[in-house]
């Protein structure tokens, strides 16, 4: 027997002796960006591809110097602390520490004041991530030059679609650009219901929304309604009156609820779509949080929140044409009182989300429920 | 686990029929210089790759789960030393773990589809896959107590298992540079490369027996796959993965 206990032992030792020294990291993030210069007049938003730096509108953009943390080990190229021209987009490449990896990053650098408040959803490029095209709806000028991308959940979806198998197809993804605009092309939201059990434990539902702020690339899957950052970015230095447009309202058949057993989670039994616009304190929100953006948990009931422009439900019902829709702005009760002085110097950000399903950040709604809609057009006063 | 029960009731309906004149048979057995053997043991081992790759970084737990062997085992003798063995075993390998890996490639599936890409936390694996296994040993005796043997196997896969799921980490999609995808809590996604294996695996078999009385002997057989236990066109696995398995029961000797 002793043999045996050997030879057991000599295969205990070859499998749990030899872990090998850890091999370089293969990730080619950049962590975090400042600018030397600090002109930062909020936190950079840092995406998969893409950073945003918002920057007081004295800044002489042509002479910015970027400094980056990266994932350990990675390299950039042009490198950390050297001072480059941003008054076009630049384009930064990580190295992965292993040299395997390689991923582009585009910094865009804008001034506050340079806010869009007329929306067509005319134009939408394809992203394609592990295999799969989604639409980005864009806004443009009168020279097509893209002044604004819409965030949505899409990128969320993707998994869920790789696990549903559904087809290389935009038009499957919650939100995307429909061609049957009331003027050109529109925005179109549908819910849509992930099979796969793991997705759906968490996100049973993935309602399509559109909205100004940005959809985090890092998803905590238990968290899915943490990633979708309403107003992030979105410096508004006016004062909101209203959020005016079309739409079009199917509501799904069946109405499904993300925990049926926990009666408080949910207050209605059928789908209906909502469109509202958020007017918020984002510098002081920061001051106390860290974050300048609201999420699927608090957008509707933050207590930074000065003004906010919302339908009665009553109000938001179906329609199978174009229909004209007038929300306007309202003092927020128990949210923060409005400050002149820091309104105009812009303090406040402000965020305009639009859903296929009322409850759709906490997933519940019918699926097929869908959300057109166009030419929408924010109204704002400058002398106040 | 239901085809399992079947595969060991038909041996063991073989061997209960093989030996209704045991007398007879025992004598005769003798005279030609014969073992007839029949062996029940346990499996206990690893389906590992060998040596471990750098994407794993450390072994959290090791279970080789309550795994029985089942076979029947005949050595022709030739002289006072040699002999050659052969039969057949009904061999259950199987094991679960839990293991840190880092930049992982995996393949997560529970619904029609799957996503891909590399995954970063915890995998919890289980094995357990069932072989018909055939070695051909050249047989050798230390002395009327102790005899060694060695040679190749074949076996076939009878029922298959080779799954888990992925836990406390994150999964970058497509590639270490997609998007990220972290799982904290209760998170957890599964994966399943059963259908992936291969059915036909061959290796070497180590044995050592130990003769407690005429009947008696204490078996301890090292199986050693040679050959990846997935199909050669299976890539989500960067790493080739081996059998690994020792048996220690008892043998009774007709």
């Amino acid at each position: 027997m002793k043999k045996f206990y050997i030879i057991l032992c000599l295969i205990a030792t070859t499998i749990s002796s030899c872990i090998k020294d850890e091999a370089p990291n293969a990730e080619a993030d950049i962590v975090s960006c400042t600018l030397k210069e600090d002109v930062l007049k909020r936190p950079p938003i840092i995406e998969n591809n893409k950073i945003s730096l918002m920057v007081n509108k004295e800044t002489d953009l042509s002479s910015l110097t970027p400094i980056f943390e990266l994932t350990p080990g990675a390299t950039i190229n042009p490198p950390s602390n050297e001072s480059n021209n941003f008054i076009i987009p630049q384009v930064y490449t990580v190295t992965s520490e292993d040299g395997k990896w390689k991923k582009e990053y585009t910094i865009y650098v804008t001034k506050d004041k340079e806010t869009i408040t007329h929306y067509t959803f005319d134009t939408y490029t394809s992203k394609e991530e592990s295999g799969r095209h989604y639409h980005i709806i864009q806004e443009t000028d009168d020279f097509g030059a893209i002044t604004m991308e819409w965030a949505s959940g899409n990128s969320g979806f993707v998994t869920a679609a790789g696990m549903d198998g559904l087809a290389d197809d935009p038009t499957l993804f919650p939100t995307y650009s429909g061609e049957d605009g009331r003027d050109g092309r529109c925005a179109k939201m549908v819910t849509r219901k992930p099979k796969s059990g793991f997705v759906s434990i968490f996100a049973p539902i993935a309602a399509g929304n559109l909205f100004i702020g940005t959809f985090g690339e890092e998803v905590d899957i238990t968290k899915p309604a943490v990633a979708t950052h309403f107003g992030e970015g979105n410096i508004f230095p006016y004062y909101p009156l209203s959020i005016e447009g079309y739409y079009k309202y199917k509501a799904g058949p069946k109405w499904t609820v993300k925990n049926p057993q926990n009666g408080t989670d949910y207050e209605n039994t059928t789908d209906t779509w909502d469109i509202y616009g958020v007017f918020y304190d984002a510098a002081q929100m920061y001051i106390d949080t860290q974050k300048s953006y609201l999420d699927g948990y608090n957008v509707l009931t933050s207590p930074y929140i000065v003004m906010i422009a919302r339908l009665p439900r009553a109000e938001r019902k179906e329609a199978s044409e174009w229909t004209p829709f007038y929300i306007p702005f309202k003092k927020f009760e128990g949210g923060t009182p409005l400050d002149i002085e820091k309104l105009k110097r812009g303090d406040y950000n402000l965020a305009i989300v639009m859903s296929s399903s009322e409850e759709g950040a906490i997933f519940n709604g019918a699926e097929n429920s869908t959300l057109c809609v166009d030419d929408v057009e924010l109204k704002f006063s400058e002398d106040f | 686990m239901k085809k399992q029960i079947i595969y060991i009731c038909t041996l063991l309906l073989l061997f209960a029929a093989g030996s209704q004149a045991q007398n007879n048979f025992s004598q005769k057995l003798r005279q030609h210089n014969i073992d007839f053997e029949l062996k029940a043991s346990f499996s206990i081992g690893g389906t590992s790759p060998l040596p471990l790759p750098e994407e794993i970084r450390s072994i959290e737990s090791y279970n080789p789960t309550l795994s029985l062997s089942l076979g029947a085992q005949v050595t022709k003798w030739f002289n006072e030393k040699w002999g050659l063995s052969s039969g057949i075993s009904f061999d259950t390998k199987a094991m679960k773990t839990k293991a840190e890996v880092k930049n992982y490639r995996m393949e997560l599936r529970d619904g029609g589809g799957l996503i891909k890409g590399n995954w970063t936390g915890m995998v919890q694996t289980t094995v357990n896959n069932s072989y018909f296994t055939i070695p051909v040993m050249a047989a050798y005796r230390l002395s009327s107590i102790w005899s060694l043997r060695m040679g190749p196997y074949i076996a076939f896969l009878m029922d298959e298992n080779f799954s888990g799921y992925v836990y406390d980490g994150y999964l970058r999609e497509g590639d270490p540079t997609g998007p990220k995808r972290i799982f904290t809590g209760d998170a957890t996604a599964s994966y399943d490369f059963s259908d992936n294996l291969r059915n036909l695996q061959w290796g070497l078999q180590f044995g050592g027996s130990w003769k407690v009385n005429r009947h008696f002997r204490l078996n301890g057989d090292l199986q050693w796959g040679m050959n990846d236990i997935f199909h050669s066109d299976f890539n989500t696995i960067t790493f080739n993965m081996y059998n690994v398995y020792l048996n220690i029961g008892f043998g009774y000797i007709f």
